[in-house]
């Protein structure tokens, strides 16, 4: 706090300064915006970055880049002490948790006085980066997962793109051979970050259910049953024990980790799922063209999840105006030219050519939900997902049966419910 | 060392050099491993992830040298770790000397365990304060930030192990100084620090690479591309979605040759002063 | 035993005034470095683990809590199975196989023949290798070394007929823990040689020489006069890389992350889960404490076993 009331003092100081000296145009603004994307997928928007620079001469924007896992940590260390970034660039289930602590500008007036793109209410998964009706992140890119597959081999076991969870499993049967073909590949690794908490969620979601819910207003329960997790637990341990899924994956986390990214490319894989960097990462390097398709039907639906990410402002920065021009430019469908990703505005995304083999996500945008549900609920979403890929893994390892492990589950959620609420 | 030629043995010296050598070799063999994949081209390294002889390629260290800020991070890393090296050896010979030749002076034993009690709390809960004593500094992306951090990090082990090897030293040779009239920071230096000296390249090796290995201090006080160190760099082409492991495996052969040079000069050094110092005595 | 009593005659006050100083003096630096690094840290770290904090609300203080946050590490029934993990799988067999290892390779590479030969610093370099390659490419490259169907290990296992199908092996509950204490083995082996190795450098031949010529054959040689030699060496080295690996977070995060399952949870990926998965700063911080609690311990009751002989 210190630190603040004394940045403060220092800022009104220069204000003085600079009153007092109107005319030198020495004014210039440098603003730092931290990303967390590797260097391959930035080239992009490095470009963009540069072509603001040039143009605009009394706001200059340097790209910091920190590796994605540690910049929420870093954050926490930053904004409380008075430091970090002027922008920051988040996943979209960041928004709310910085924004609890003050740790994001708020940005209604901004909005109001300069409102960005084709109007706020464009903006997809903006209810993430809303707390108590006030907005504190502008959702900037957005994506989802489909599934990926190869074609050659589909259609060398006489195979079409399987259409639900069902018709994945005999798919995969089907797609397995002595060769040493497996059919599914996925990550279904125990770590906190394991892929395996999205495809349980795609499972649990098309199949009716839910890990928790607001049952009324401000009530929030364990909507899930035993029954389904252990369901769940079952369906992926499945292909393991029926050989069409080869065990190593039980200790792979990543989505662009080798063992998918070169089983598909080698051929070892006939199936897996991927974000889109990702696909076209193994696109990249497969020998053989690959395909998208959708994310397998449940007994209810279709679903994937809406992901992505956000930029957001610090609240310690002392040009939120100027950075708010920049994050703008960011959001305009100026930097999308440049920037390989999909962008997180309706009319943006409407207008955008994608090349065809990525015809999956195009078709599952639109049967995308957020992780809303979870994020408002009392439970920090990263804590279910540990939970979730832990217990998994477990089953998967043979350490638990399902019925166990399911009831691990509900048990610790409860304790995680507990604690949230108070 | 041409008295220990006397019993020398063709064969049983033709058996320990294959068996070292050959032991040396297999331990490194999943380092030669990353070397040979950091000569593919990235269409390969996943593909043909697990043959030995593919498509050779110089493109991933030319992007890393030339299309990357890398140069910058290991330049930093050199700077930073050479500097907390040299200062850490500095200040624990002395404080190991103090210590090896002071048996009993008053809170010795006490200071000696909170020496290690150092080495007892986990740096990820204590990096908060710390960033924050950093900041109220000024020192946030200043690199004398890292070497204070880095000579902090590493006293601890120099000391113990500088007084492990100085209390093998016989103290006779402190008291001929002495009577020479030489002062106790000469006598360190001029006289302890030649005989000690296998012990303080050991010593020097140890904090050097622990600092060139160091991430979570790196990564938290020196945010800006151009004071970023190696460590920190490898992190950055591992991303949620994808990682550009060309570049991670050359980024890693790069970054392991400056210790090995500076190792291999060391040893090399040693030896001659070894032997020079058999002469002497 | 000490060089202080002859040395300071009785007729100078001022320079026994002095010489009672001087230890002082010589240790002073370091320890305001040690002081300024790691007191504050250190006792911000204690009352957190009183504290309920969010990683969100690290600028302020938090809720305290008492003893609430030891309470649930202590009776967590999952406290007890990383306990277990970090001390035996973790910790003691890895440091004890380093030793065992590192001391014979260190007796194997100090043979006269090769600094005879020439060949000294290139394999006192050589066996650095490992230990310089960063961890998170040495657990990537033993990951495909030790791949289910192209690694090869497997591949060679297959081949001699020892197994007839790779074994994943850190998928699997009963390899994870041998793979993952292969790859810190692996890597952290060279500390140990090249420090063993140093220690045997300062050993005078003469020592040698002599018991050779008192008709002592090689082994009574390493065992009777160059084993006791090496005790502080290897007293220190003990000590060291018991605490470094106890608290030690890299091989089993990058290795496993704690799985499967919770398989391979040790304290430290514990602590780190509470704190920054579930973003309980307090409750990681008090398993911090524990940890740190628990290497005192050791440390004092090694310290007054072995260091308290001299």
């Amino acid at each position: 706090m210190k630190n603040i009331a004394w940045r403060r003092a220092a800022l009104m100081s220069t204000c003085l300064v600079a009153l007092s000296a109107p005319s030198l145009a020495q004014d210039q603004v440098n603003l730092i915006f931290r990303q967390f994307d590797p260097p391959t997928e930035t080239a992009g928007l490095q470009s963009a970055i540069d072509a603001w620079n040039a143009n605009n001469a009394d706001i200059q924007v340097r790209m910091e880049t920190m590796a994605g896992g540690d910049t929420l940590a870093q954050l926490a260390r930053e904004v409380p002490a008075g430091a970090g970034p002027d922008i920051q660039h988040m996943a979209f289930v960041w928004t709310r948790d910085l924004a609890k602590s003050n740790l994001l500008l708020e940005l209604g007036p901004l909005i109001e006085a300069d409102a960005p793109g084709s109007g706020i209410d464009d903006f997809l998964a903006l209810e993430l980066a809303t707390l108590d009706g006030k907005i504190y992140g502008m959702p900037w890119s957005a994506d989802t997962f489909a599934m990926a597959y190869r074609p050659d081999l589909l259609e060398a076991a006489g195979v079409t793109h399987p259409d639900t969870w069902e018709e994945l499993t005999s798919a995969a049967q089907a797609l397995s051979n002595s060769d040493g073909q497996f059919g599914l590949c996925f990550p279904a690794g125990s770590s906190p970050d394991s892929g395996m908490w999205t495809l349980v969620n795609y499972y649990l979601w098309s199949n009716g259910s839910t890990l928790i819910d607001e049952t009324s207003p401000g009530v929030w329960e364990i909507t899930a049953t035993a029954a389904d997790i252990a369901a769940a637990m079952t369906y992926f341990n499945n292909f393991f024990a029926s050989g069409t899924a080869p065990e190593s994956l039980i200790t792979v986390n990543s989505w662009g980790d080798p063992e998918l990214i070169g089983g598909l490319g080698r051929g070892d894989c006939a199936i897996t799922f991927f974000p889109p960097q990702t696909f076209r990462a193994a696109q990249g390097q497969s020998e053989m063209p690959l395909l998208t398709g959708m994310i397998p039907a449940g007994s209810e639906k279709r679903i994937s999840h809406l992901g992505g990410r956000a930029l957001g402002i610090n609240p310690n920065t002392k040009h939120p105006k100027e950075a708010w021009a920049f994050v703008r430019y960011l959001l305009s469908p100026e930097t999308f030219k440049t920037y390989n990703q999909y962008p997180a505005q309706k009319s943006v995304l409407d207008v955008l050519d994608f090349p065809e083999n990525e015809q999956g996500y195009v078709d599952m945008l639109p049967q995308a939900q957020t992780f809303e549900r979870y994020i408002s609920s009392p439970i920090a979403v990263s804590s279910m997902t540990g939970l979730i890929n832990r217990e998994f893994g477990a089953v998967f390892s043979g350490q638990r049966s399902p019925e166990e492990a399911s009831q691990l589950v509900l048990d610790e959620l409860q304790t995680l419910l507990t604690r949230g609420k108070s | 060392m041409a008295n220990q030629s006397i019993n020398s043995h063709p064969v049983r010296d033709l058996v320990t050099v294959v068996l070292g050598v050959g032991l040396l070799l297999i331990l490194a063999f999943p380092f030669i491993w990353v070397v040979l994949i950091s000569f593919r081209p990235e269409s390969e390294i996943f593909t043909r992830t697990f043959q030995l002889i593919t498509t050779f390629t110089l493109d991933n260290y030319a992007m890393l040298l030339e299309g990357s800020p890398f140069p910058t991070y290991l330049r930093n890393s050199l700077v930073v770790c050479t500097v907390a090296t040299i200062v850490a050896v500095v200040i624990s010979m002395v404080t190991a000397y103090g210590f090896s030749r002071n048996r009993r002076f008053r809170g010795r034993q006490t200071l000696l365990i909170m020496v290690i009690a150092t080495q007892l709390f986990p740096f990820v809960i204590l990096i908060t304060p710390l960033y924050a004593t950093f900041f109220s500094l000024g020192m946030i992306n200043n690199p004398l930030a890292l070497v204070i951090s880095y000579i902090a990090v590493n006293l601890p082990f120099c000391i113990y192990m500088l007084l492990g090897y100085l209390d093998t030293i016989p103290r006779d040779l402190d008291d001929a100084a002495r009577i020479d009239g030489a002062t106790t920071l000469q006598i360190i230096f001029r006289v302890i620090l030649p005989v000690a000296w296998p012990g303080i390249v050991t010593v020097a090796v140890y904090a050097f690479v622990s600092a060139w290995d160091e991430f979570l201090f790196a990564l938290t006080l020196m945010t800006s591309d151009e004071n970023k160190t190696v460590p920190v760099g490898l992190a950055g082409f591992f991303g949620e979605y994808t990682t550009q492991w060309n570049l991670v495996m050359a980024a890693s052969v790069v970054s392991t040759l400056p210790t090995l040079i500076i190792f291999m000069f060391l040893q090399r050094k040693l030896v001659s002063d070894l032997s020079a110092g058999a002469v002497k005595t | 035993m000490s060089v202080l009593p002859t040395s300071a005659p009785a007729e100078e006050p001022a320079h026994v005034w002095g010489k009672k100083l001087e230890p002082y003096l010589l240790v002073l630096p370091a320890m305001l470095i040690l002081a300024f690094f790691f007191a504050g840290p250190a006792i911000y770290n204690i009352a957190l683990a009183f504290q309920e904090l969010s990683l969100f609300d690290l600028g302020r203080e938090g809720r305290w809590v008492g003893f609430d946050n030891f309470a649930e590490v202590l009776t967590d029934p999952s406290t007890g199975q990383s306990l277990i993990n970090t001390t035996v799988w973790l910790t003691v067999v890895t440091v004890v196989l380093r030793l065992v290892l590192g001391l014979g390779l260190a007796l194997l590479l100090n043979a006269t023949v090769f600094s005879r030969w020439k060949l000294g610093w290139l394999v006192r370099s050589l066996i650095l290798v490992p230990w310089v390659t960063p961890p998170v490419v040495a657990v990537a490259a033993w990951k495909w070394l030790l791949d289910a169907r192209y690694g090869v290990v497997n591949q060679f296992l297959v081949g001699i007929g020892a197994i007839e199908q790779g074994i994943p092996f850190l998928a699997r509950t009963s390899t994870v823990w041998g793979a993952i204490e292969t790859m810190l083995i692996w890597r952290e082996l060279p500390f140990v040689v090249i420090t063993i190795l140093a220690a045997l450098q300062s050993i005078p031949s003469e020592l040698r020489e002599a018991a050779r010529i008192d008709g002592a054959n090689e082994f009574q040689i390493q065992t009777r006069i160059v084993l006791p030699l090496l005790k502080p060496v290897l007293a220190v080295i003990t000590l060291l890389t018991t605490i470094w690996t106890f608290n030690n977070f890299v091989y089993v995060w990058l290795a496993t992350r704690g799985g499967p399952g919770d398989y391979t949870q040790v304290l430290a990926t514990q602590m780190y889960t509470t704190s920054f998965v579930d973003y309980r700063m307090g409750a990681g911080a008090a398993v911090g404490v524990v940890m740190s609690l628990i290497m005192f311990a050791f440390a004092l009751i090694y310290f007054f076993v072995i260091f308290r002989e001299k």
